[in-house]
């Protein structure tokens, strides 16, 4: 079982990317994801209890499985790799900048950073190399800006490089432990993978504008998804996954979390707990699968007769129309605009026909 | 799936009355006696897809339990599936294990399997890739484990099959048999909706009980932190036993994992009995038409699992060969099962609105049924024939997804079909339909009189419902039908693809060229 | 500025070449053909072409259509060209009168054994056992059949022509499809992007390369909404509204950028409460005074040589959801007569000069992935010759800014959702880009 030690991990930042992309309109997620400030932790402070965090034995499992993929030079992954046709049948050669703890070869982020940069410069330098790698382990990449405080990380799982294009295609992969299972492979899942694997393709993007790379490289809007087997200790890769919108959404994500942390008050750092408390929160009912706080806002939900506390569609069903409000319509108050005309007139066509029966 | 209008405002009422109220005039769910229910419960590892536990068993007795220590074992987790098989099979009726025989023309008796959740239908799932085409250990046991498989591979397939009757997960039992006032996410937990059922008092009483019992798991997963206390520990001290061959020692921490397995499959268990009792205790009917969708589902069960099990090819249905977990690989395979849960989907939603007038204020609500009176009846036949033509007018407000030449029947005499000649709004904006009345235009054989002939003028006045007749008869052959590749365009049309081994490694796919020599 | 006449000379061209390409193909008894067409491209003119020439070299030509009201317009075309033609209907519908020249067949026996051209419904010909197959089967709007209901076509015809527009609404599916997201012949997608996927070396793969209904600042606009490229068969600024009279406020700013561009939009405030969700009154009457307002303006229709006055006819109001349909219907007077409306679905191979539709998103704060689906827009975007206008509240922008679309697609499958906000995005990013957006204080402004 891993023992929780101290390391680089919470540097990488398309954890709060996805969380921030979960609930945009919530001014205290952007904050928490801004600067940085754990929900568990402010649920934690807010109500005295600790959440129950992610199951022991399946983070384990990830890691264990992560390993088993780059273990001798990332022969597993290759191979899949290359039956699955994301790579040629001559690929070899792994990059490994994953950190120790994790099997692989960088002492820190800073370390996976720069070894990134310069192989990647190494690359296009001399295109032609021998032994060049066509797959790399946790490429690590810093988004410019001011995104996320204090700095905007990327560890990308699993980077593919074909260098018989031209140029040479960058392709991004994104590893899961979660099971394979064709059409009904989990769509929230899924959805998570492509979104960081889009915040993936736009990162890559820009560092390499930043390094002056970006004739040398194309950067392939399809990724790949590692998963496991069902019931078999073996990957799974899926091809083709379109990311071309979603890396266009990371692009304006960052323009509008970028445009949230400009307006936010002090620098890196002075966030607090409490800032995230303070903020005024937008409930929805995605919280309930991602944010550690989901029941404290559910019940200010409630208290303000947000129709989200009833699920998503009954809030788009009332658009700003409060619970109370709609149950005194459907009673027969008089609609006092345009909204709740529409909204009274809905739901008495829906009434008249059960007391048509 | 989005909600309906329809749904959302019922949400609202039940929101309004601070409880779950029923949906639905009747009930569109069988309730069985015990004896032809097995309830089967799942618990997994955080990360596996093995199971870890298993209980089975009727409603109202005590369930078997099965539990291994280390599931990340495969030889162990395999050793104990194979003990659930024989119930399983057994239950299903699998040709080999069925008290009535292998006969696929025996006519057998209703029967359910009840699971808590849709997480523990994903762990059938996870179950038929792991067995079906399975060769892992010793020839007795791995047959077995297909035929365990291949049954969950089908409980699995049937559980999505519009109307079907057997599969039961008991959170869409009863999502579908009461509306909740909580967001959809909550609805997949059965203690959530339990409690909700059977806390007395205020709104503020039922939410803060279903909140409470929100905590607690029952998905095939366990709490991390009973994990990180309980099992953790178990399972490190059985692992150093196990690498230390001290057998005391392994036997010790396995019963502590069991003890606390046993601890959250029992409770599980439970509250999918609960749930079955908390319909029995329903006062309302069960839907009329429920017995035409059981035998539906029986006659699936009888080509789709009973028939490829004793190996017997069907000129309709296709040859026999298990199915790939994962998906249709062969066209007309894929072709005809999407057939088959269309014309499933038509059977249902046409079948029980006869039945339920909640369904019918549904259809009309979302524009695919006419709620109206009759204002005009009127014969354009000539002589002896009779042409019945009625002019009906409905509510102008409502959506409408019908169109001129769509086929109706009436509600309660669903022989009697009519078509749309035309559609109008009238100076007051309501519908108004010409409609011509195409069968049982004298009513039926052994007509009481209770039946007016279609074109009789006390018709008038009259209000009815129209809803689309069921075409599921349609489907059905296309299903057979799209089996047919001797024909010109197969070439395009029925080509077998060359699928890359990579698709599908051969412990989870059906052996395609098998299928395609069979079939010749 | 390209010479007039020349680019519509290449276009002409272009279209021959396809024409004579497709009736060599069939003619020669090649085996696949597989046509995309920008909408108003002319393609089911195309497929009475190919279809007559195939029945001149004496082949046995069969039509499957995806509805009754498609298999009646071609035997109509059939029968104004001259070419005899049989409509294959469903018993029952033998009674119904045919045009000239065309004979109504029920009994799949009953049949000619010789050279013919049969036109019946996809799910007519897909539950017959045909004992005397054809020689050659065209589809029309094949991106409408899914895989499944083609496959049942085989036994009609052993060789294929599929012509269709992919941008139109897609088939309906209804049931759970997962267990088939990922065979290698999906049942519910649309057939030809399957044969296409297959067979794109093999089959002779062609595609329109202009639309001549619309005009061409639309052609542009909607041009994002299609995998290929095209043009405009008009040439910009050559589709016109030329008016009479002034009319003042929003109206004349829509009737002035019109002449300009082909389409504008027109916002309404989003109010403090929130924007109604379906039937937004506000928006149907600013939508009907735009009509009127229009109409008022007395203006001539100029379409290359052709110039006449623009009567109510010759306008149509398209909204989503009905309700928003019947309540522009009730803003309608006697002056307005003629004015068609009704829903996208309805308006599938329709046209009119002037289009005037409510934006799908309008009152939309919290898009669905299904809202974001733009098979209907890009139909209610494609149903003009002259003019378009496009009606919404100004939450739409912001909505559209602030929307993460979720990824939530089968593995393997293409980003809808995703690929839907994006054309939104560009759709009416172009319309604020080019100024072609005005701005209303309320349908008071718009009269
Ligand atoms: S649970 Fe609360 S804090 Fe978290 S995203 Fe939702 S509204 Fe914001």
């Amino acid at each position: 079982m891993p023992k929780s030690t101290r390391d680089d991990s919470h540097r990488d930042t398309r954890r709060r990317f996805e969380q921030w992309a979960r609930n945009p309109q919530c001014q205290a997620n952007v904050i928490s994801a801004v600067h940085n400030i754990p929900m568990a932790r402010v649920a934690e402070q807010e109500t005295g209890r600790s959440t129950m965090g992610q199951s022991p034995f399946a983070i384990a499992r990830g890691q264990a499985f992560e390993k088993s993929l780059f273990r001798n030079g990332g022969r597993l992954l290759l191979e899949a790799l290359k039956r699955s046709r994301v790579l040629p049948d001559e690929a070899a050669g792994l990059a490994d900048f994953r950190m120790r703890m994790h099997g692989g070869t960088c002492r820190n982020l800073d370390e996976a950073l720069a070894g990134t940069a310069d192989l990647l410069r190494r690359l296009a330098a001399k295109p032609g190399r021998p032994g060049r790698p066509w797959l790399v382990a946790g490429a690590t990449v810093r988004i410019p800006g001011n995104t996320m405080l204090p700095e905007a990380l990327l560890v990308i799982d699993a980077l593919g490089i074909r260098h018989d294009e031209s140029p040479p295609t960058l392709i991004v992969g994104e590893i899961k432990t979660y099971p394979d299972r064709g059409g009904y492979t989990d769509r929230q899942e899924l959805a998570t993978a492509r979104a960081q694997a889009g915040v993936y393709v736009h990162g890559l993007d820009l560092v390499l504008a930043e390094l002056d790379l970006t004739d040398e490289y194309r950067v392939a809007r399809q990724g790949f998804l590692v998963l496991t087997r069902p019931g078999f200790n073996r990957p799974s890769i899926r091809v083709g996954e379109d990311l071309r919108y979603q890396a266009e959404r990371a692009k304006r994500g960052f323009v509008l979390l970028e445009r949230a942390a400009a307006s936010m008050p002090g620098p890196s750092g002075t966030a607090t707990p409490d800032s995230v408390i303070a903020a005024p929160i937008s409930y929805s009912e995605a919280c309930v699968s991602f944010c550690d706080r989901a029941d404290t806002c559910r019940a200010k939900a409630l208290e303000a007769g947000c129709g989200s506390v009833l699920g998503d569609d009954v809030a788009r069903f009332l658009g700003a129309t409060t619970l109370q409000r709609a149950l005194d319509l459907l009673a027969g108050s008089t609609p006092a605009n345009a909204a709740e005309q529409d909204l009274k007139r809905r739901m008495q066509d829906i009434e008249g026909l059960r007391s048509w029966r | 799936m989005a909600l309906t209008a329809d749904q959302v405002v019922r949400r609202l009422r039940a929101f309004e009355q601070g409880k779950p109220l029923p949906s639905g005039e009747t009930l569109r769910v069988q309730r069985l006696p015990d004896e032809q229910i097995l309830i089967l419960v799942f618990v997994r590892m955080g990360g596996e897809s093995a199971p870890w536990g298993i209980a089975y068993g009727r409603p109202g007795r005590k369930p078997d339990i099965l539990t291994t220590p280390e599931p990340r074992t495969r030889d162990a987790v395999a050793e104990m599936v194979a003990q659930l098989a024989p119930t399983l099979l057994t239950h299903l009726n699998h040709p080999k294990y069925s008290h009535w025989g292998p006969d696929p023309d025996t006519k057998l008796p209703p029967f359910q399997v009840w699971l808590p959740n849709r997480s523990h239908l994903e762990m059938l799932h996870h179950l038929a890739y792991a067995y079906t085409f399975t060769k892992f250990g010793e020839r007795s046991r791995h047959v077995r484990l297909n035929q365990l498989g291949h049954a969950c591979g089908w409980l699995f397939r049937e559980a999505q099959r519009p109307g079907q009757t057997i599969t039961m997960a008991a959170t869409d039992v009863l999502t579908e048999a009461y509306t909740f006032p909580a967001e959809t996410t909550r609805q997949g937990h059965l203690g959530f909706l339990l409690a909700w059922l059977q806390t007395r008092g205020s709104r503020e009483a039922r939410m803060a009980a279903a909140a409470a019992a929100e905590e607690q798991s029952i998905a095939t997963t366990i709490d991390p932190t009973e994990e990180r206390d309980e099992l953790v520990p178990g399972l490190e001290t059985y692992n150093t036993a196990r690498a230390a061959k001290n057998m005391p020692g392994m036997e010790k921490a396995a019963r502590m994992i069991r003890r606390v397995l046993v601890e959250e499959l029992g409770r599980r268990f439970d509250l999918t009995e609960r749930a079955i009792a908390v319909l029995h205790a329903d006062k309302r009917r069960e839907n009329r038409y429920l017995d035409d969708l059981m035998e539906a589902s029986l006659d699936e069960h009888r080509r789709q699992f009973r028939r490829i099990e004793r190996q017997v090819d069907d000129a309709e249905d296709g040859p026999a060969f298990r199915p790939s977990p994962e998906t249709d690989r062969h066209p007309s395979a894929a072709a005809s099962r999407y057939y088959v849960s269309e014309a499933s989907e038509e059977l249902r939603d046409h079948l029980l609105v006869h039945d339920d007038r909640e369904l019918q204020a549904e259809l009309v609500a979302a524009g695919e049924a006419i709620a109206g009176r009759i204002v005009e009846v009127r014969d354009e036949g000539e002589g002896r024939k009779t042409i019945p033509v009625w002019v009906v007018e409905s509510n102008g407000a409502l959506p409408l997804r019908l169109r001129e030449d769509s086929a109706l029947c009436v509600v309660g005499l669903p022989g009697r079909e009519l078509r749309i000649r035309n559609i109008e709004r009238t100076p007051d904006l309501r519908y108004r339909f010409e409609l011509q009345v195409t069968k049982l235009l004298h009513g039926p054989h052994d007509n009481d009189g209770s039946v007016l002939p279609a074109a009789s003028p006390r018709l008038k006045r009259r209000t009815v419902v129209l809803v689309k007749p069921s075409m599921h008869q349609i489907g059905r052959r296309r299903s057979f039908l799209v089996w047919k590749r001797d024909v010109p365009g197969a070439w395009l049309t029925h080509r077998v693809p060359k699928v890359p081994e990579v698709d599908l490694p051969k412990e989870i796919g059906e052996d395609l060229t098998a299928i395609t020599v069979r079939r010749a | 500025m390209r010479p007039r006449g020349t680019f519509r000379r290449q276009i002409d061209v272009k279209v021959a070449t396809v024409t004579d390409r497709l009736i060599r193909h069939v003619v020669d008894e090649e085996r696949l053909a597989v046509v995309q067409a920008p909408p108003g491209s002319g393609k089911t003119h195309l497929l009475l072409r190919a279809a007559k020439e195939a029945y001149r070299a004496r082949q046995r030509v069969s039509v499957a259509t995806q509805t009754r009201s498609q298999a009646d317009d071609i035997c109509r075309r059939f029968s104004e060209a001259g070419v005899p033609a049989i409509r294959f209907v469903a018993h029952g519908d033998t009674g119904a009168e045919q045009p000239p020249g065309i004979d109504a067949i029920a009994r799949h026996q009953d049949l000619p054994h010789g050279p013919c051209i049969a036109v019946g419904t996809t799910a007519k010909w897909g539950l017959i056992e045909l004992a005397d197959p054809f020689d050659v089967l065209f589809v029309e709007e094949a991106w409408q059949m899914a895989w499944a209901d083609f496959m049942l076509l085989g036994q009609v015809a052993g060789r294929f022509v599929l012509i269709g527009d992919p941008g139109q609404i897609a088939p309906v599916v209804s049931i759970d499809a997962s267990r088939w997201e990922t065979a290698p012949r999906a049942p519910h997608r649309p057939a030809p992007e399957l044969v296409l996927s297959e067979h794109r070396k093999s089959a002779l793969d062609l595609s329109l390369p202009a639309t001549r209904r619309l005009p061409a600042c639309t052609a542009g606009l909607i041009r994002p909404f299609y995998d290929f490229p095209f043009d405009a068969w008009a040439e910009p600024g050559e589709r016109l509204l030329v008016p009479l009279r002034r009319v003042a406020g929003v109206r004349g700013a829509v009737i002035e950028r019109l002449g300009r561009s082909s389409v504008v939009g027109v916002t309404l405030p989003t109010p403090e409460g929130g924007p109604p969700l379906e039937c937004d009154s506000e928006v149907a009457a600013t939508a009907v005074g735009i009509a009127r307002g229009i109409l008022e303006s007395q203006p001539d229709w100029v379409m290359g040589q052709a110039r006449r006055r623009l009567r109510p006819p010759d306008i149509g109001l398209c909204a989503t959801h009905h309700v928003m349909n019947a309540e522009m219907a009730l803003h309608l007077d006697r002056r307005l007569d003629g004015i068609n409306i009704d829903t996208p679905e309805r308006w599938q191979g329709l046209q009119r000069k002037v289009m005037i539709i409510v934006h799908p998103l309008s009152g939309v704060v919290q898009p669905s992935a299904f809202d974001l689906e733009t098979g209907r827009l890009c139909v209610m975007a494609s149903r003009h010759e002259i003019a378009l206008v496009v009606v919404t509240r100004n939450h739409l922008p912001e909505t559209l800014d602030s929307h993460m679309p979720a990824a939530e697609q089968a593995v393997g499958r293409p980003d809808v959702s995703g690929r839907g906000h994006h054309q939104n995005t560009v759709f009416w990013g172009a319309l604020v880009e080019r100024d072609q957006v005005v701005e209303a204080r309320g349908p008071e402004s718009v009269g």
